[in-house]
């Protein structure tokens, strides 16, 4: 007898990667030799002290289980349940987690499906290994300067600006590019995911030169280790980044000549006494603008900003904060004003720049090259996934705020953080 | 921990963070000694709070650290103050202000260009101010300056730093600072200047930074290779170099990667820059095929003195190779 297990509808090594929202899966008699009737089955983690660690259950919304026992007939036809990664258990390798299916009655295993619990962490809780896949994919990406990373950097610039700041969609936006390119990299090496710099705690491991660098003291070029393949890194016709903090990167949270990030929980309160976006919205100013100015040199000016690798880890804690403030608040009804200040689509009444009304696309996925919008539209559409349909090649802004399909499963962008849980 | 008593637990952090919240104000009226305890949060300004902020910047008697908060409040509430961007752009500019609070002033001006849906507006002023102060006496201030105006590709720095390097006397940053700042539009023009300051350096950083931009010149190959085969140059340019002609001409740079790795008498540091790209980039069925590479990375591994020599291969072998 041996069981097969489906995740998200496939048993494509490319669908076993979990977050902390739970995807649809199914279990079924794959080879019902020696089955005389329907078979009682556990399905369980294999390894309870290494590796990711899932939860299981039956119903959605419903409890999570370490482990179910159902019972599968001795037809082939599947049983439906749910798995999620652990919270606080998430991988640190490829396959490291693995459901295990033992026969109740015998405790035969009948079948094992290896998967990663794949989750976007605190940079400086990396292993070498993690970190070395992230800066390998990266370096990729990048290609000397010749590759698919080209694009990243062409949008975030001055023509670009009004897509992305400044408003309502600022939020939405940036979880949408950090998106695409996380897609981009996970083509490289599924293992991957987006780290976060954590701006309002000092992070030494980061700023290391094994990681982001080290700034050279006379020319703020900074500097990498051997190993490191960011030493290649090239945007513009140019190799090399240049970055220097105005504060020191082992003591400090990131604090500029004007002043200090704010904290994590000062942030979490800009929602005001309603916990309302517009309010929370403010956080582009401080901490992600006052994080952004924090150094000198590409990062700190918009249309040079995504030439430098760690944009993309200081975006992904501002996202990380939108996203808690979200769990935290319960901020994921498309339909709230609470969750997004701005209904509706650009024209109608009440309505914001083009861009940053709740059903709007978003440039450049768009591909909408007409004015308002900038004359070009570099990357093309959104990357797709493997594990989820949303959100869509052309996203709108409202599709990013259901990030872990709380409110509608089929909304599950298919990423999660090591410090926001799921909760129904 | 399970999820609810988490939530407990961030729920705790946050009521926490909340009683330790004052309004500028209540902070204006604390002892300097308690004022670094105390964090004025944006939920707790309201328009006397901004008033007494925008005193507090006109004060010439203030102290630093307050007046970095009233920025901060001021920062906070500026779309609902859109003219205050012009109290902040007159201090910028007036020399008599103390450096300290023009850097800081300058550093909440970026900040506010990165989220204020009305700084667009302002741009022009902003951008004007930051030319009229190139020349300003504070160093830290000008190369600050002049590093945003070359990042929004102003032609008037442009000129300005060109200048510079071709009389020194007009110079308003280090050479090496200069030539960086053109790098972030590089124009063919450029390319002559490059050459000349490789040839008579004024300073080792300043001919690393041109040889770095010269990535940019496809006519610049031939020099970045004999830079990089010159045993007799300093290992920093030559490492510049390699990374230069990775950029520009990578299969010309794997070939030079390739000797590198199997000389004997070349620098560690090199060695080890070379390694990297080659594990990094290079075709990995070819690579499989090079017996000679594989043994000499596995006897660099065994054999070499250098940790990042040592790095780099087992880098190279835990990918290419068999991990040993």
């Amino acid at each position: 007898m041996r069981t097969e297990i489906t995740l998200n509808g496939s048993t494509s090594l490319a669908d076993r990667y979990l977050g902390w929202a739970p995807v649809p899966a199914q279990i079924r008699l794959a080879d019902t030799t020696g089955a005389t009737g329907p078979v009682a089955v556990r399905v369980r983690n294999q390894n309870l002290t290494r590796g990711g660690q899932v939860v299981f259950f039956t119903t959605i919304p419903g409890t999570e289980q370490a482990e179910l026992l159902l019972t599968l007939p001795e037809t082939g036809t599947p049983v439906a349940f749910h798995v999620a990664g652990q919270f606080q258990r998430p991988s640190t390798e490829d396959g490291d987690a693995a459901v295990e299916v033992i026969d109740a009655a015998t405790s035969q295993v009948l079948g094992s499906t290896p998967l990663m619990v794949r989750i976007r962490k605190n940079a400086v809780t990396l292993t070498t290994a993690e970190r070395d896949r992230f800066l390998a994919a990266f370096a990729t990406l990048n290609d000397r300067g010749m590759g698919r990373f080209s694009d990243f950097r062409n949008v975030h610039t001055n023509a670009g600006d009004p897509e992305a700041h400044a408003n309502a969609g600022f939020l939405p936006w940036h979880r949408a590019f950090l998106l695409d390119l996380e897609r981009e990299l996970q083509q490289i090496d599924p293992s991957v995911a987006l780290p976060y710099w954590r701006f309002d705690q000092p992070a030494s491991r980061l700023f290391s030169r094994a990681f982001m660098g080290v700034a050279d003291p006379t020319t703020a070029r900074v500097q990498f280790s051997a190993a490191n393949p960011l030493q290649f890194w090239a945007t513009d016709g140019a190799p090399g980044i240049v970055r220097r903090p105005f504060f020191n990167t082992r003591t400090q949270s990131a604090t500029g000549p004007g002043g200090t990030v704010l904290s994590e929980a000062t942030t979490l309160s800009l929602g005001g006494p309603a916990d309302r976006y517009w309010p929370f919205r403010t956080m582009e100013g401080n901490p992600h603008g006052t994080a952004h100015v924090s150094f000198s040199g590409f990062v700190s000016s918009i249309p040079t900003a995504a030439k430098d690798p760690l944009f993309f880890l200081l975006h992904a804690n501002v996202d990380r904060l939108w996203a808690k403030w979200q769990w935290v608040k319960g901020r994921f009804d498309v339909a709230s004003s609470s969750s997004f200040s701005v209904e509706n689509r650009f024209g109608d009444p009440g309505t914001t720049r083009v861009g940053h009304n709740l059903n709007d696309t978003m440039w450049p996925w768009n591909q909408v090259t007409t004015s308002p919008r900038p004359p070009t539209a570099p990357g093309g559409t959104m990357a797709p996934s493997p594990l989820t349909s949303a959100p869509g090649l052309s996203p709108t802004v409202s599709a990013m705020i259901d990030y872990q399909g709380l409110q509608a499963p089929a909304s599950r962008l298919g990423f999660d953080y090591d410090d926001v849980p799921f909760q129904f | 921990m399970d999820v609810p008593e988490y939530r407990r637990q961030v729920e705790a952090e946050l009521e926490q963070a909340a009683q330790q919240q004052t309004s500028f104000r209540e902070l204006l009226g604390s002892r300097p000694a308690a004022r670094r305890k105390l964090a004025p949060a944006a939920a707790l300004q309201d328009d006397d709070d901004l008033t007494a902020a925008v005193d507090v910047l006109s004060d010439r008697a203030a102290d630093l650290e307050l007046q970095i908060a009233a920025l901060q409040v001021i920062n906070n509430n500026i779309e609902a103050r859109p003219e205050l961007i012009d109290t902040l752009l007159e201090l910028l500019r007036d020399a008599t202000v103390p450096a300290d609070l023009r850097r800081a002033v300058l550093n909440v001006l970026q900040q506010i260009s990165f989220r204020m849906v009305q700084f667009p507006g302002k741009r022009p002023d902003y951008l004007a101010t930051l030319r009229s102060i190139v020349e300003d006496p504070d160093a830290q201030l000008r190369r600050r300056v002049i590093g945003i105006l070359a990042r929004e590709k102003d032609e008037y720095v442009q000129r300005r730093l060109i200048e510079g390097l071709e009389q020194r006397s007009r110079a308003l940053v280090p050479a090496a600072k200069a030539i960086q700042f053109l790098g972030y539009d590089v124009h063919a023009e450029y390319f002559p200047l490059l050459r000349r300051i490789i040839e008579q350096p004024p300073s080792s950083a300043a001919k690393r930074e041109a040889v770095r931009l010269l990535s940019a010149d496809p006519a610049a190959i031939d020099l970045l290779a004999a830079l990089l085969n010159d045993k007799h140059e300093d290992p920093e340019v030559r490492r510049t170099a390699a990374v230069a002609l990775q950029s520009l001409a990578p299969d010309r740079f794997e070939a030079q990667a390739r000797r590198i790795v199997l000389d004997d008498d070349e620098d560690d540091e090199l060695q080890a820059v070379s390694i990297s790209a080659l594990t990094q980039f290079a075709n990995p069925a070819a690579l499989r095929q090079d017996d000679q590479l594989n043994q000499r990375m596995e006897q660099l591994r065994a054999e070499s003195g250098s940790r990042q020599v040592q790095q780099a291969t087992a880098g190279y072998l835990s990918k290419h190779g068999t991990q040993p």
